[in-house]
């Protein structure tokens, strides 16, 4: 505070100074953009580059191809742990409000692969299962379902539409725009597509709802809004619906078994400025 | 500057799930990493699943496919010399191998094949079981294979005599709350004491087994709270092995220690599952692959990360070359070489040759056996490097 309060104390006699004796001020050079941790990152190896043949080849054969080809439509099982309180309840229902094609179903103590078995036999293409601790949803665990890939997201700062002064009856059923942000690297990239894979491929624009997945520092900020341009260049932004965060846990090849492509280990944080997504 | 055929000399050849093969040449002053494949022309379904030498020279690597082909590339032309299409049982090609020039292979429904001109030798290794995982041949004597598989315990076959298995492995005993304990054998390796074989299991187990002594395992264990994915052995240690899992753990593992189930030496660096690990056979080294698109080269008495190169597709599996004096050759500090056709090389800038004597004091400490071989390496880098 108190550097602060001297550099601008510093900046206000220089400038007075100047004025008084009628001469330029010293030209400091251009303006240093400050440091950030983005802007500080430990370079990854792994970050995608554009023209790379064989991304696109993997990702023009990998589990998620059919999605993009537009070959089914996704249709999306949302379910929570057992005995469910009202926060998680209300929760699970607004994203079945959000995901067009979603259906939320109660589990009772059926196990997990119980759950991705029997969606499979009933043509569902992804599970979402949300896992509730002390009163409050705390996991979210995405499950593609022909033998697709598995992830683990940590949920963190839940908040209901209620929460937020909104009323969920605002979500409207226009299929919604999706933004992915800032997957930068390989792993990232994946998820990006993991999750844009949950929503309808063909948006609905007339309905004007987006859903974004901004990712910062590896933390998956989740936003729902209603947007209205005002001219070309202006747009107002209304929020709707549940807003949370993710964090990725783990990511396994495999409906709920097989080897894990990623898993968080603590030996991976070597520095603050390290980021996989 | 090396002569332009060392230069193009790779020492480890690695299969991905795209189906490209992937050759890296680590010498001492950089490395160059080459898809072997026109990536456009390949789809899942040429995934290359097994990878092995052809021969004892190393000329040539075979591949086993997903669709159940066999290819064959020659490392003195940098080709793909043959490709061959075989029908067998269902599934993936799980191992690939030769016997006397002639080549072996093993699918996922349990047939283990003899290519013979004169007519080709089959075994029915999977038993009761689900599918075969692993089939691994005796490297010191190629008659013999080793198979195992979800619910197929670990069985010897000889090739002379395809009809039933030379020593079929028995199941532990019941746990406390007196169920089968199930079977699910990953991988397997032969330990060079001639009837010792270590087998993991993606049920956390470690086991060794005595061929001579009993069906039982002598030794079983359980490694970490997840499925154990490969299994390797050192050559110089008769009693040290690698087992990686599928989290991304490796560990090191003593059978003659005073508690085997602590492993020496815990290898840190993996995201994801390690699918491969090969030991270099004159040098220190243990490469390992894994599902994280890493090739990582590691000490195996340090447990020190020396090498790590982004690989862009998941990893299956890797051969390295024996006999390839890699110590003096892996870079500690390089410059970042990528490429695909032309050979970019950036120099790395400074060698550090105090890191060796370290290295020296390291091993005395760990192993028992003393290997003066590898003494004898330490040398400043001459011009005859590879091979």
């Amino acid at each position: 505070m108190k550097k602060s309060q001297d550099a601008g104390r510093d900046k206000r006699r220089e400038k007075k100074r100047a004025e008084k004796l009628g001469i330029p001020l010293p030209d400091k050079g251009p303006k240093q953009v400050p440091h950030t941790l983005e802007s500080l990152r430990e370079k990854d190896v792994t970050m995608v580059e554009e023209d790379d043949e064989e991304l696109y080849q993997e990702e023009a054969t990998d589990a998620y191809a059919s999605y993009f080809t537009k070959a089914y439509e996704p249709k999306v099982l949302l379910t929570c742990s057992d005995n469910p309180h009202k926060k998680t309840r209300s929760f699970i229902l607004e994203l079945c409000k959000m995901i067009p094609g979603s259906k939320p179903v109660w589990r009772k103590k059926t196990s997990v692969k119980s759950v991705v078995k029997q969606a499979a036999e009933h043509g569902y293409t992804d599970v979402l299962i949300v896992n509730e601790d002390r009163r409050v949803p705390n996991a979210m665990l995405v499950v593609h379902l022909p033998e697709g890939p598995t992830a683990l997201f940590r949920i963190s700062n839940p908040k209901i539409c209620k929460e937020i002064n909104r009323d969920y009856k605002d979500i409207s059923f226009h299929r919604p725009e999706v933004i992915l942000n800032n997957f930068k690297t390989r792993l990232g990239r994946f998820i990006a597509r993991m999750l844009g894979a949950l929503f309808h491929y063909d948006p609905e624009f007339k309905g004007r709802r987006v859903c974004t997945f901004h990712n910062q520092r590896d933390y998956i900020f989740f936003r729902h809004h209603r947007y209205a341009f005002k001219d070309t260049e202006k747009v107002r932004l209304h929020e709707v619906g549940p807003r949370f965060t993710l964090i990725l846990q783990w990511l396994q090849e495999g409906a709920f078994e097989g080897d894990f492509e990623w898993k968080m280990k603590s030996e991976m944080r070597t520095s603050r400025r390290r980021f996989f997504l | 500057m090396l002569s332009d055929s060392k230069l193009r000399d790779f020492n480890v050849f690695i299969g991905a799930e795209t189906g490209i093969l992937k050759g890296v040449n680590l010498n001492e002053q950089y490395v160059i990493t080459k898809n072997f494949h026109n990536v456009k022309a390949l789809d899942r379904e040429q995934e290359i699943t097994a990878i092995a030498w052809g021969d004892e020279e190393e000329t040539e690597v075979l591949m086993g496919l997903r669709n159940q082909t066999i290819k064959i590339f020659d490392t003195d032309v940098k080709a793909f010399v043959s490709s061959r299409k075989i029908s067998t049982g269902s599934g993936p090609i799980v191992s690939i191998g030769r016997v006397d020039g002639v080549t072996l292979t093993a699918v996922k429904s349990g047939q283990i094949t003899l290519w013979r001109q004169s007519g080709k030798v089959e075994i029915n290794a999977l038993g009761r079981g689900e599918f075969l995982s692993r089939m691994r041949q005796d490297p010191y004597s190629q008659n013999i294979v080793a198979t195992g598989g979800k619910e197929s315990d670990l069985r010897l076959w000889d090739l002379n005599r395809p009809a039933v298995p030379t020593f079929r492995a028995k199941n532990v005993k019941r746990d406390m709350l007196d169920i089968r304990v199930p079977v699910w054998v990953s991988d397997i390796a032969f330990l060079n004491d001639l009837r010792c074989i270590a087998v993991t299991t993606r049920h956390r187990h470690i086991r060794l087994y005595d061929i001579r002594q009993q069906r039982k395992p002598t030794l079983s264990f359980e490694y970490g709270n997840h499925a154990n994915t490969a299994i390797s052995t050192t050559n110089t240690c008769g009693s040290h092995v690698f087992v990686g899992t599928s989290i991304g753990r490796m560990g090191l593992f003593d059978f003659r220690g005073k508690n085997p189930k602590m492993p020496l030496r815990s290898f840190k660096g993996f995201a994801g599952a390690v699918r491969d690990i090969v030991v270099n056979a004159s040098e220190p080294y243990v490469f390992s692959v894994s599902l994280d698109r890493f090739l990582r080269a590691h000490h195996i008495y340090t447990g020190e990360l020396l090498y790590k190169e982004y690989m862009k597709s998941r990893l299956n599996c890797l051969v390295a070359r024996k006999k390839t004096d890699i110590r003096s050759t892996l870079p500690t500090t390089r410059q970042k070489i990528r490429h695909t056709d032309g050979w970019e090389i950036e120099e790395r800038e400074e060698e550090e040759e105090e890191e060796e004597e370290e290295e020296v004091e390291a091993e005395e400490e760990m192993c028992d056996i003393q290997e003066s071989e590898s003494l004898d390496r330490i040398r400043p880098v001459t011009n005859s490097l590879l091979r």
